[in-house]
């Protein structure tokens, strides 16, 4: 470092250092403060708009839970328009789906899901709106198109997307690929392990 | 001499002064972040810590409310502290994943949701509204505060969304109901005979050298396990608050203390001008506040409003903007010479200056809401059952660690303990690692009746907590290794297992012998021959009229072809064999359920795919969530 004889010296070269250097020290103390406050009122933005979601989207669910399906039906909606970037227009969606599938109308079930597999950005909301929408290809008879949605074999969802490929084998009467498939679904563990085991034991053969 | 110091502040020496310096100043705090000598920590998930006093809140407010699920039936004795602690505590781990999971999926609890969920709590009502008085007190018992409380509620609401967004969006389609209701409802229509084991039973004499070969295969069920007699001494809170005596004194002096708990006492408003002047002002500072705050008070007097005059001239600036208001008040939050003199006005009165540690203030009572305080005599009973509880609670820690400590101290008897602290010994009758009746059921007790330091080096325990108000320190009085019963003792239970196992072996072969020709061509009702055949026609899955297990059986049986039969044998619960032929299988059908029926089918199934969807999702969750234990509860 090098040192200076006197002050008038000193103050030349703060000042020659300013005149390089001010610009982007006024610069950056201004993106900084702005980057502070944006990241700040961008949080304070999310919270709101959080919040104000959630009230809309319990006012949905009880509406579906109640079984209003006209009022549950518009709630969703809306929560879908004006939310749509959050995961509460994926909820609708789902919501959407059981409103449609109880009122006969399984093609609108099946497009709300597929919205939701499309913008869920959590993957076990995909997966569970997939789920969903092939259980529904299954009950159209579009065995093809279930088959195709039903391919997990990994993860927490197995054993549901193997009892689901065995109800699919079974409408294709192929009782051995069923069986293996219930047998799969029983060891990966599944809600309703009664209901497959009963399924599994329907398709018994004669043992040699 | 600046000049002197600068000059020889060089070189390495002052260097090496400045670094030592500077370390203290580098790392201050830095515990902070270490987590050195915070709290101790039981689990984390992401990085979100669990601390032990967290758990153990909510282990006792779990066990709390099996107490009150439970009522009389409640045993304590019979819970393994241990393992329930660690569902507790798996149990916040799940909690915290999905809270966490859901804030960050962008969800949030509105305000407006978390007001209407509080307003919405019948506790914190008083004539069925929401009470603001009653909801604060409420929340000050369960040692939080308002916004406290709020922070839960919002967490629970929060929490509770994702599982609403599985569970109640869940359906069941046209093809899984038919399913359903195809196999629930489906019947088969049977023939069968029992085979059993008591036409095959002889009274051949069984040698010797089978019973003894028997015996050796089963010995392990003729095992009479090890046994202890213990002595021990109990401290028991409930006894020792019998034992507790109160004088009048002493119970007036509780009552006075506790005020708040028997009723609301006389809160007062009051507005005020405050002229600051600091305790240790000099005189003519005093001196000139005091000519101060007269003056205001001659103004006041004169008919000048006080709340404009409080506005303009207090230096207290939390009540000046409201007219000098501070609202209602109670006893001992106030300065006590504040206190005193708002205490000695009547409603509107003015007061004269009063000094207090602030400076000089100028009080206007505004308001009285009397209290309502029940009198001593009111209260009486309550009052010395709490003050014996609270002594009774005082007794009992004091009297624990004299326990613990003088049984630590001669750990060859109970003898000095029992005599120094008074306290019987008791003596229990033997018992095995099972356990016994009352306190001897305790697993903790157990546990350390047969530990290696009190069954074999013959101490005494150390003090066993068994719960808030109980601890037990005892030591083994003797002790009988596990043996086995003799088998002269056993003999006849023997031969008789052995004919029972011979039967059984004979019925079962003639079972599957009668099955070969069922299955050759023969007709049932020939192969059943002198065995009973029964018709039970069409029977349904959760058919009542044959066996359980061979209705099973038949259910777990291939379907026939047309035209033929599919026969088989089972082994039912006690031994029999029973054979079955199997002629015909009768779908069941959604067409032949009424409405109330098929809404409560879908309901079934709807909430098992809803949950099934939402347990797989929180597992998942967790497997992508980082958590770790510490040593003490991942064991």
């Amino acid at each position: 470092m090098s040192v200076y004889q006197t002050e008038e010296e000193q103050v030349e070269a703060l000042k020659k250092w300013w005149q390089e250097n001010g610009k982007s020290v006024v610069a950056g103390v201004v993106i900084g403060l702005g980057a502070v406050f944006g990241w700040q009122s961008w949080g304070e933005y999310k919270e709101r708009v959080g919040g104000d979601a959630s009230v809309a989207f319990n006012q949905m669910i009880t509406a579906v839970e109640s079984g209003d399906s006209d009022s549950a039906s518009k709630q969703a909606e809306l929560l879908r328009l004006e939310y749509e970037s959050s995961n509460y227009a994926v909820f609708a969606a789902l919501a959407q789906a059981r409103i449609k599938i109880e009122a006969g109308d399984s093609p609108a079930a099946r497009s709300q899901l597929e919205w939701a597999i499309d913008n869920a950005s959590e993957s076990g909301l995909k997966q569970i709106a997939q789920l969903r929408l092939a259980r529904i290809l299954l009950s159209e008879g579009d065995l093809d198109g279930a088959a195709a949605q039903a391919k997990v074999d990994s993860g927490s969802y197995a054993g549901e997307f193997a009892a689901l490929r065995g109800d699919i084998a079974l409408a294709r009467q192929d009782n051995k690929s069923a069986r293996d498939a219930y047998s799969l679904a029983l060891a990966n563990g599944v809600g309703n392990s009664a209901l497959v085991q009963m399924k599994l034991d329907d398709l018994a053969v004669e043992t040699p | 001499m600046l000049q002197a110091i600068r000059d020889k502040a060089q070189g390495w020496f002052a260097w090496g002064i400045v670094i030592l310096i500077s370390i203290p100043f580098a790392l201050w705090g830095i515990q902070e972040y270490l987590g050195v000598g915070a709290e101790p920590v039981v689990a984390s998930v992401n990085g979100a810590e669990i601390t032990e006093r967290e758990l153990n809140g909510r282990y006792e407010n779990f066990r709390q409310d099996l107490r009150k699920r439970l009522g009389a039936s409640y045993r304590p004795e019979l819970f393994d502290d241990e393992r329930m602690r660690k569902e507790v505590l798996q149990d916040m781990i799940r909690s915290e994943v999905i809270l966490q999971a859901s804030y960050d999926m962008g969800l949030r609890a509105g305000d407006q949701l978390v007001s209407s969920a509080i307003l919405g709590i019948p506790t914190f009502q008083k004539n069925g509204r929401f009470d603001q008085e009653t909801f604060e007190r409420a929340v000050r018992l369960q040692g939080t505060s308002a916004a406290g409380f709020e922070e839960r509620i919002r967490r629970i609401l929060l929490s509770e969304q994702l599982s609403q967004a599985v569970n109640g969006t869940a359906f069941v389609t046209d093809f899984e109901l038919k399913e359903k209701i195809r196999l629930q409802d489906q019947a088969r229509e049977f023939a069968f005979f029992a085979v059993p084991r008591t036409k095959f039973a002889s009274d051949e004499s069984i040698s010797d050298e089978s019973v003894q070969v028997y015996y050796k295969k089963h010995q392990e069920s003729y095992r009479v396990p090890e046994q202890v007699k213990l002595e021990y001494i109990l401290l028991d809170a409930d006894s020792l608050s019998a034992t507790i005596e109160a004088d009048e004194e002493v119970l007036h002096g509780y009552y006075d203390d506790h005020l708040d708990n028997y009723g609301r006492p006389e809160q007062r408003r009051a507005s005020h001008i405050l002229v600051l002047v600091g305790a240790s002002g000099d005189e003519s500072e005093v001196d000139a506040a005091r000519k101060k705050i007269e003056a205001l008070k001659a103004r006041a007097e004169q008919g000048e409003d006080f709340a404009e005059l409080a506005k303009s001239t207090s230096q207290d600036p939390g009540s000046a903007t409201n007219g000098g208001d501070l609202g209602f008040f109670g006893k001992g939050i106030m300065d006590p010479a504040f206190e005193a003199a708002t205490y000695a006005l009547q409603d509107g009165e003015l007061s004269a200056p009063v000094r207090s540690a602030f400076g000089f203030h100028l009080i206007k009572l505004t308001g009285i809401k009397a209290g309502d305080v029940k009198s001593f005599e009111e209260v009486r009973d309550e009052v010395t059952k709490a003050y014996k509880r609270g002594e009774a609670e005082r007794v009992f820690y004091e009297y624990a660690e004299r326990l613990a400590d003088l049984s630590y101290e001669d750990p060859s008897s109970l003898q000095p303990v029992s005599t120094t602290l008074g306290l019987d010994i008791k003596k229990s009758d033997w018992i095995g690692r099972e356990g016994g009746a009352g306190i001897l059921a305790f697993p903790k007790l157990l546990g350390a009746a047969f530990s290696e330091d009190v069954l074999n080096e013959h101490n005494n325990s150390e003090l066993i907590e068994l719960d808030q108000n109980q601890s037990v320190v005892l030591r083994v009085l003797d002790h009988k290794e596990a043996s086995y019963r003799a088998i002269d003792e056993v003999k006849a239970t023997i031969i008789a297992a052995i004919r029972n196992e011979q039967a059984e072996t004979l019925a079962k072969a003639e079972a599957e012998k009668l099955v070969g020709r069922l299955k050759a061509g023969e007709p049932i009702d020939i192969v059943a021959g002198e065995f009973e055949l029964k018709k039970p026609g069409a029977v349904k899955r959760r058919g009542t009229e044959v066996p359980l297990k061979l209705l099973a059986q038949v259910f777990r049986a291939p379907k026939p072809a047309p035209g033929e039969v599919v026969s088989g044998v089972t082994r039912l619960g006690d031994g029999d064999f029973a054979v079955f032929s199997l002629s015909a299988v009768m779908e069941g059908s959604v067409d032949s359920l009424d409405q109330e029926r098929i809404d409560q089918e879908k309901r079934t199934l709807s909430n098992f795919y809803g949950r099934q969807s939402f347990d797989d999702l929180v597992k998942d969750l967790r497997e992508r969530a980082e958590i770790t234990l510490t040593q003490s509860e991942s064991e």
